[in-house]
Parts: C-alpha cells; sequence; structure tokens
C-alpha cells in the first residue's frame, strides 16, 4: 500500500516539475551530473560556529604535549578572531582559547529567540547573557570559548589540503531541526499543526519537536510530534532515479515491545567517559515527511538496495552506508549523522569524539573504490549558541512572536508573512568540503548557507528547484562550488588522519 | 560530611625486613590468618608478657592454631625472640595506618588479617576472652559480597504477567524506553554474592532464591553465630553494607555517628572491608516469634539515596538449635525474602548517568535545560519523575518477579520487608491462602520503612495467585507478582537463576 501512494506522489511530484520520472541509472557512477562528482556524502554535524572551530585559524598556541599545528606557507587568512575582538570584545567576556582536556563542555542556548537577542540587533553583545551556558557547575562566559588547531587539529588539517568556505551560514537561527530542514529542503514550513509556544508558528518550526513519523519519537504534554505536508530533496532525487539515503547512528532499535513499538536504546560512550544515547529522532529530517519515512526503522532488504526504494525508504542507520561503500553501491547522495557522543553537540559530544567519527569517516571513504568521484561536505545544523563575531546578513525577515533580533517580535522589516519565524541568516558555521575537486588549502568567501548544499545537489543532477508551495530559500542560496575546482587535475593523495590526534598518519 | 571524606578501607601492604635483614612483604602470609603484633621498643615488660599472652592466647586454639600466623613488628633488630619483623618508625606507622589504627598503646596493637589479607578487627582482649575472640572470627560465618554496578531490568517481560496482556499506556511508562523516559532498565549499584575474597567469581544464586530480584545475597546466621562479611566496593562512590538488628561495633555499623572516631565501615571506591557481626539472643527471635527472623541490610554511606540506587538485602536470623548447618530453620520446608519498596529513581546516585545512557541528550526533564524556549513544563517535569518511581517487589514491576514456587502442604515461611520513604506504607496481600503472623491469622501484612514481617504458610489451595501491595496506587503502578502452588508431587519449575 505505501509503495503504491509513494508512486502515485512520485509522479505527481514530476507532473509538479514538468519531468518524467526517469529510469532509474543502474549505479550512481551511471547517473548524468553537471560536475565530475557523482557521489556526495554531506555529513552534518552538531552545533558549531564559525570561530569556536576556525576563529584563530591558522595559528594555533602549540603547547607542549598537544598535537602541533603549523599553517602551510600560503595559507590563506580567514575572517577570524582579530587581536581587538580578543583583547576588548563588546560582549562581558572576551573570547576564551578551550584546551583539549576539556573534551566535553556544558551545553549553550541555542534556541532560535535566544540567539537573537544575543546577536542584539546587529551588536552581537549579548552572547554571555542570552546564549551562555546556564546549568549548575556551567560558566556562561564560555560561549566565547574557542578551540584551535591542537584540539579540532583534523578539520584544520583538511582545510590545510582541501577547502573551507568563512562565510557559510545556518539559513535561518535555532536549533537543530530547522538546520537539518534547511539542509534537505531549503524550507520549515509546512507543519502540519497548530501553533506551540515558541516552538511552532502558523505552521513554520523554529524548535526541535519529534518527528511524526518516526517510530522512536515521543510526543509530551508539552510536545507534540509533527509532520510536514510538503517535499525535499528526496522527492526529487526520487524522481530522477536516484539513489540516496540519510544514514544515522542508533537508527536500527535496540528492541521492539510487546505493542509492537520500537525502541531506539543503543548507545556508546564519550571522551567524558560518559554512555550516550545514540538516536536523536529531531536529527532526522526526512522522519518528518510521510513520503520519505521510515517509522519502523525497517533495515534495507539487501545491500544492493541501499539507497533505492525498498522497505527502509532511504532512511538508514550508520552501518548501512558502510554495507553500501564496501559492498554495494555509494548512493548519489547520501548523508551521515553521527551517535550523539560522536556529533560535535556539547553536553554530550565534543571536538575530541566528533574528530574521531569525521577522521574515521574520512579514511573509509578515501580508501573507497568510489573516492575519485566523491564529494564530502562537512556542515553543521546550528551553532549552538557559541559566539561568532560576524552579523549574519539579515535575508530572511520575520515578525513572529519568537523573533526578538531587533526588539520583541521584530526580526528586520517583515513584510510577508511567507517569511515569519525563518530569521535569518542565522549564525556562521564551519563548512569545509573534502574531494580529489575541492581547491587545495584555499577558503571560499562566498557568502553561503544551509539550503546552498541542497543547491549544489539539484544543480549537479539537474534536479531543478524545489515546489513553490515549499517556501524553499534553495534558489536564493549562494553556491557552494567556489569550494571546488572541476577544471584543474583532480588530486590523487589522500590525507590519511589519526582518529586521536587529528595529526597525518 | 561527604561519603567520600568518610569513606576508609584497610591498605594491609607491608614491606619490612626479617632479623637476618631479608626483604619481608605481606604477600608471605596470606592463605592463613595473620595476627600482626606491632611492639614498641625496646619490648620491654608489660610489651614481653603482651607477646607471652598472645602467644598462650594462639596456642589455645587448639587445631585451629595452626591457620592462624603471628608475626611481630618493630622498629629495632634483636629483639629476645629474635623473629620480630622490623622496618623504619614511618614502616611501622604505615602499617598501623593501614589497620585503621591511630597510635599505640604501651602493650602495642593486635591486627587481625584475614587469609586474603583483607583486615578483620583489632584485637584489645586478653587470656580466655583473646582465645575465644579469635576463634570466633577464624570460625565465623563468612560472606564475601561485592558493590557492582550493574545494569537492572525492573520488568524483563515488557508485559503485565498478572493479567497475561500487552501494558496500558499509563503501565507503560514505567517501562517503555523513550526519549525522556527511562522505562525499565536502569544502572544500578547491586550487592553480589562473590566465591571468595578474591572477588574474581560470582556466586551462581540457587533456584529457591531466584526471587530475590536485585537484593543482595541473605546473610544467614543462628543465634550465637559471629559473622565475617567482607565487602568490596567495585563501584564509582562510597558505599556501606548497614545491618539492622545484629550486634555490632561502631567500626561495622556501615553509618557516620559525629564524634565517634575511627573507620564506620563506608567503602571508597575499589576498596574491600571486613564487618563484624555478633549474634546474640537479642539479635534471634523474640518469645513471640517463630524459629527466625529477618533483617534488612542496606548501605548508609548516603542513607536513602543509596537504597535507590539498589543496595539493600536481608539478614535471616534462626533461633539457637533450630537450624540446620547452612543457617536455615529446621522447622521449615521453604523460605521467601519479600521487599516492598518504590525504587524512586529521582534519588538514584546513578541519576545522571541512566538519563546519559538512556534517554535522548537534552530532553529529560531532570537535566537543566539550555534553551530557555525548550524548557520542560510542570505537567512534563511530573510525568518524568513519575515514570521513574519503581513501585517494586524484589526489584520487579508488574508480576515480572520470577521463583515463588512451593507445593502444597509445605511449611512456607515468608520474609517481608519494607524500605523506603512516606510513600513505603504497603500492605502485602496474598491471594488464596492465609498466613499467620506471631499467632494471629490474615492474609494481609503491614510494612513500612524498614519494618519486617515474618508470615507462615501452609498452602493447601493449588494454583496460581497473586501477592501484591493492597494500596490501589501502588497495584496499578506495578507492585504485583504471582506465586505458585503446585500440586505435592509435581517438580517445581525450572526458574532461571535471574539477571546477570
Amino acid at each position: 500500500m505505501r509503495s503504491k501512494l509513494l508512486s502515485t506522489s512520485l509522479i505527481a511530484l514530476a507532473a509538479m516539475l514538468g519531468t518524467q520520472v526517469r529510469a532509474a541509472p543502474s549505479s550512481a557512477a551511471d547517473a548524468s551530473t553537471h560536475t565530475p562528482i557523482k557521489h556526495v556524502v554531506v555529513i552534518f554535524q552538531e552545533n558549531i560556529s564559525f570561530d569556536h572551530y576556525f576563529g584563530t585559524y591558522p595559528n594555533a598556541a602549540n603547547p607542549k604535549g598537544e598535537p602541533a599545528f603549523h599553517a602551510l606557507p600560503g595559507t590563506p587568512r580567514v575572517n577570524g578572531l582579530t587581536p581587538e575582538l580578543m583583547a576588548h570584545n563588546p560582549n562581558s567576556a572576551n573570547p576564551m582559547r578551550l584546551d583539549r582536556m576539556l573534551a566535553v563542555t556544558c551545553d549553550m542556548d541555542h534556541g532560535y529567540t535566544s540567539e537573537q537577542k544575543a546577536y542584539d540587533d546587529g551588536k552581537l553583545d549579548k552572547f554571555v547573557e542570552h546564549t551562555g551556558a546556564k546549568g549548575p557547575g556551567c560558566d556562561p562566559k564560555m560561549v566565547m570559548g574557542y578551540y584551535d588547531g591542537n584540539t579540532v587539529t583534523a578539520l584544520w588539517n583538511y582545510a590545510q589540503r582541501f577547502a573551507m568556505s568563512d562565510n557559510f551560514f545556518g539559513t535561518e537561527y535555532g536549533p537543530s531541526t530547522p538546520g537539518a530542514l534547511n539542509l534537505i529542503r531549503g524550507s520549515t514550513t509546512g507543519v502540519d499543526h497548530v501553533d506551540v509556544e515558541n516552538r511552532l508558528y502558523k505552521g513554520v518550526l523554529s524548535s526541535d519537536l519529534d518527528p511524526v513519523f518516526d517510530g522512536c519519537g515521543q510526543a509530551t504534554a508539552a510536545r507534540p510530534v509533527v509532520g510536514i505536508k510538503g517535499h525535499n530533496v528526496g522527492d526529487l532525487l526520487n524522481a530522477h532515479g536516484l539513489s540516496w539515503g540519510w544514514f544515522q547512528g542508533g537508527f536500527r532499535p535496540s528492541e521492539t515491545n510487546p505493542d509492537g513499538s520500537i525502541v531506539c536504546g543503543t548507545s556508546d560512550t564519550n571522551a567524558a567517559g560518559k554512555v550516550i544515547r545514540a538516536y536523536s529522532p529531531h536529527h532526522q529530517p526526512f522522519e518528518y515527511f510521510e513520503q520519505t519515512s521510515n517509522a519502523k526503522h525497517l533495515p534495507p532488504t539487501s545491500t544492493a538496495m541501499i539507497g533505492r526504494t525498498d522497505q527502509a525508504n532511504h532512511q538508514y542507520d550508520l552501518v548501512d552506508f558502510w554495507s553500501a561503500v564496501e559492498g554495494g553501491d555509494l548512493p548519489a547522495v547520501s548523508f551521515l549523522k553521527a551517535t550523539a557522543a560522536q556529533d560535535g553537540h556539547a553536553g554530550n559530544s565534543g571536538p575530541i569524539d566528533e574528530q574521531t567519527f569525521l577522521v574515521n569517516t574520512l579514511n573509509r571513504l578515501q580508501k573507497s573504490r568510489f573516492w575519485d568521484s566523491t564529494a564530502v561536505i562537512i556542515a553543521y545544523d546550528d551553532s549552538d549558541g557559541w559566539y561568532d563575531h560576524v552579523m549574519p546578513p539579515l535575508v530572511y525577515p520575520s515578525a513572529a512572536p519568537t523573533d526578538a533580533l531587533n526588539g520583541p517580535g521584530k526580526c528586520g522589516d517583515a513584510t510577508s508573512e511567507a517569511s515569519f519565524n525563518r530569521c535569518g541568516l542565522g549564525p556562521r558555521l564551519v563548512l569545509v568540503a573534502i574531494s580529489p575537486y575541492a581547491r587545495r588549502n584555499a577558503v571560499d568567501h562566498t557568502q553561503t548557507d544551509q539550503a546552498s548544499i541542497l543547491k549544489f545537489i539539484e544543480d549537479n543532477w539537474s534536479l531543478g528547484r524545489m515546489p513553490a508551495s515549499d517556501q524553499s530559500l534553495d534558489q536564493a542560496a549562494g553556491s557552494i562550488e567556489g569550494l571546488f575546482d572541476f577544471k584543474a587535475k583532480p588530486q590523487s593523495a589522500k590525507l590519511l588522519l589519526d582518529p586521536m590526534t587529528g595529526l597525518a598518519q | 560530611m561527604s561519603p567520600m571524606s568518610m569513606a576508609w578501607a584497610a591498605d594491609t601492604r607491608f614491606v619490612l625486613a626479617s632479623a637476618q635483614g631479608a626483604k619481608v612483604t605481606d604477600a608471605a602470609f596470606r592463605g592463613r590468618f595473620l595476627l600482626l603484633q606491632v611492639v614498641r621498643d625496646p619490648c620491654a615488660k608489660a610489651c614481653q608478657d603482651r607477646v607471652s599472652d598472645v602467644r598462650h592466647a594462639v596456642e589455645a586454639l587448639g587445631d585451629l592454631a595452626q591457620g592462624v600466623q603471628v608475626v611481630r613488628v618493630g622498629t629495632q633488630t634483636g629483639d629476645t625472640a629474635g623473629d620480630t619483623l622490623h622496618g623504619s618508625p614511618q614502616a611501622i606507622d604505615q602499617v598501623l595506618k593501614g589497620h585503621g589504627v591511630a597510635g599505640v598503646g604501651p602493650e602495642g596493637a593486635l591486627l587481625l588479617d584475614d587469609e586474603y589479607g583483607t583486615f578483620v578487627e583489632r584485637l584489645d582482649a586478653s587470656g580466655d576472652a583473646l582465645t575465644d575472640r579469635l576463634r570466633r572470627l577464624v570460625t565465623a560465618r563468612v560472606s564475601y559480597i561485592g558493590i557492582d554496578e550493574t545494569l537492572w531490568d525492573y520488568a524483563p517481560k515488557r508485559i503485565d504477567l498478572m493479567m497475561g496482556a500487552p501494558l496500558d499506556e499509563h503501565q507503560q511508562t514505567y517501562v517503555y524506553n523513550k526519549p525522556q523516559q527511562i522505562g525499565s532498565t536502569y544502572l544500578k549499584a547491586i550487592y553480589h554474592g562473590y566465591t571468595d575474597g578474591t572477588f574474581r567469581t560470582r556466586q551462581a544464586r540457587p533456584p529457591e532464591w531466584a526471587h530475590l530480584g536485585l537484593l543482595g545475597p541473605v546473610i544467614r546466621a543462628e543465634v550465637g553465630d559471629t559473622l565475617r562479611v567482607v565487602v568490596r566496593n567495585n563501584a564509582k562512590r562510597p558505599y556501606s553494607l548497614h545491618v539492622h538488628g545484629l550486634r555490632y561495633t561502631a567500626a561495622s555499623e556501615g553509618a557516620m555517628t559525629a564524634g565517634v572516631p575511627g573507620p564506620y565501615g563506608i567503602i571508597p571506591p575499589g576498596g574491600t572491608y571486613t564487618y563484624v557481626f555478633d549474634t546474640p539472643e537479642r539479635a534471634g527471635p523474640g518469645p513471640g516469634d517463630p524459629s527466625s527472623v529477618v533483617w534488612p541490610y542496606h548501605s548508609h554511606a548516603e542513607e536513602g539515596v543509596d537504597e535507590n540506587t539498589g543496595l539493600v538485602g536481608a539478614v535471616v536470623v534462626t533461633r539457637k538449635g533450630m537450624a540446620r548447618p547452612d543457617g536455615s530453620p529446621k522447622d521449615v520446608d521453604r523460605e521467601f525474602v519479600t521487599l516492598f519498596k518504590i525504587f524512586d529513581e529521582n534519588h538514584s546516585a546513578l541519576l545522571q548517568a541512566n538519563i546519559d545512557r538512556f534517554t535522548e541528550a537534552g530532553r529529560a526533564p531532570a537535566t537543566v535545560f539550555q534553551d530557555e524556549d525548550d524548557t520542560p513544563t510542570d505537567v512534563e517535569t511530573a510525568a518524568w519523575i513519575d515514570s521513574n518511581l519503581k513501585y517494586a517487589i524484589n526489584g520487579y514491576l508488574f508480576a515480572n518477579l520470577p521463583g515463588l514456587d512451593m507445593h502444597v502442604g509445605e511449611r512456607v515461611r515468608w520474609y517481608v520487608i519494607g524500605l523506603g520513604s512516606e510513600s513505603d506504607l504497603h500492605t502485602p496481600h496474598w491471594h488464596g491462602q492465609t498466613v499467620t503472623v506471631g499467632g494471629h491469622r490474615t492474609d494481609t501484612v503491614e510494612v513500612e520503612p524498614a519494618t519486617t514481617v515474618v508470615a507462615d504458610m501452609t498452602p493447601d489451595n493449588p494454583g496460581t495467585w497473586m501477592f501484591h501491595c493492597h494500596v490501589i496506587e501502588h497495584f496499578d503502578a506495578g507492585m504485583t507478582a504471582l506465586y505458585r502452588v503446585l500440586p505435592k508431587s509435581s517438580p517445581l519449575p525450572i526458574t532461571a537463576e535471574g539477571q546477570k
């Protein structure tokens, strides 16, 4: 029944897009692409502002006993923390270097409203007050903290060999789910639920309510589970017969209850020695859409079917990704989400855990037979509230009760309700591209946002844009093609790093 | 005072020298009881008298004396006997400190270690009294109990076995795991029996004790016995073993009392401690009691929290002359120990570890919410707190408790224990049979925190019957069990040993 509904909706979508549902290419390598890239792998990590990881790039403190970082000659500058910002910051504390010993920090406030208050009408002087950590034993001033190349050594080394951006933003303010939805759809609209105070306004989601089409989600008295009536990049890829998947740690159920409900109870240990539950339903954006969901978290019917439409419906556990890489076909488009212990999110993970995940993933991918035509994009869902010194350009004004950037209920001068509750661009985030086709030791300054990744996928496979009804921001998003050079000879040398230190193996 | 600052465990290691100057360590003496006599040098008259008193006291043990090695330690060489180990004043102080002794009297300190090198007791008696104490300690009933952090499942079957049905929505809140609901499996600290003082091998739980659930091993005594309970703390914070009813000194209280010097039996992580308990008449059955009584034991390093963390167990003391060799009462065919306690996981020492492991990061209403606009409502918080209250019998909910099996006509003794807080007012009720308590007939008893009831039953009514708390809220939340009365000749069903 489901597959019939699915194919019906696909045809409807294809009609809307003015295209035919194409015959599926036999493998991702056979699909026609705009660039030499046949496989895009988006590693979508959690909660890092640009300055939190790259504010002092390419200069690390290099204390004794820590993995050292020395920039290559000719390393370009980034828009980072200036001596003036370091010594006389407009916030009530100056930026502070966080040591790699601080493997897991307190979590900061990264609410849609709190972040706008921190950016304070463009003055960027209220981070400590509004996004600083509030828990017992937490110091709100730590929101001004940043790591350098002695901790996020791998990311800095990837930037030396490949390409990064210092002008990439969240499409809007706020936490994980809006970021994930902007990645796969360029839109947070269409939520099929009445307003939920501070969380959902006129069908636009600015918070982390769980997806209704995920059996591991949970509705509570104050947090309904919600679904979205609309489309996402999965629909576009399906309409074009392309293989794709979202691969998330902890997706495979640990248990099925006697009433048939599933439990996602697997866990792993972070660098602080804490055992952390792996799966977060609200980090899985495709589960908000009935047509791209896998509510029961069913496994793929075979390795060969990973990326193709079956009972798993393109939603997988991370282990399935490696099954596909090593025993099947790397899909055209893959989104990877680490377990909570390794996703980089303060409170449950941190830079050391995240580095382990990134390096293990990149080492393995570079050794795979698909590497010559693969582009890995490391991006983030939100800033966690961590300090960044760049005022995001006000591209999407909003006048929802949740807005606060320019005063209560105000984010710029909003004229169209279409952009209400989507105040953006949001905080500046890290973006790194790793590929044989990535520019070498390059920093791209093109203004881009999360929807730019969507746009790159749309363009590479000539998918067209999201339907107008989705109110996607894909068309308006800047291009990330500046991270690549598709005309030069591709880099053949691999960059294999040590997952513990981030140094070259 | 924090439990950590009260915690102490013996360190019986030493490095000394023989009269010939050879290095001698404590390892040379393990395998037998070691009676360390610390002497003041030079060993003057009083000291010499004590040396000879100890020698005679040990000789008077008869055959038992072979299991006890006496070693004198002092700072000087060339003492009269020529068999004293010697070391620097610092090394001698280290020996004393390692045994929890501050300062030495004129006759020195007499310290007893067991065969594994675990300190037992400081002895002050002399003459016959010393012999008697040594005999008691060397021949004591010994239990080796480890405090282990382990996963405990309150409802491994995930269904209500009383109704034989899936759990309804309310019941599920105590059992099903969800992003902001822990469910039925928690990390807990539990007392486990071990086979010996190496604490390498867990004692297999015999089928008759399968129903103990998360209770520690039953400690048995016959009135007049002395007990040595050796406890290893394998957990990550200080814990103790505090027993009710038995006779103990402050050193074996397992709880701190202000102003009382010395160790209290609060054990640091990784430490081992010997509790010594005596069972005089007043620790056993009174005139109106049946042939045995029950006492709870629990950790008392942080009272309340430790019990919720899972550190609970029972002691059974049998009347003098009424015990089998294993301590069980001769006039009883089968015993069951049941603890009625609401385990309040909100007040477990391991709450945060359980939140990290079993709930989605940032979702549990117990954690501090970083996002102002994501703060949980009072309703959500109340639901969270309620979901962590486990209305359990021996740590089992919804009749998941296994092993309450017996035959028609057997003399069955139920030891019923209460522990907990002001909500722990329980009325355990048996369907299908009646019991006698202190000569009175009933089918329902009352327990409150740390009170006990001994109820005797001679089941005459075969079948599978409910045994539950009759407080309706507790019943609804899962404080239920099933017991089975089988025809006389039927073999007992094979019951799993319980959770690993």
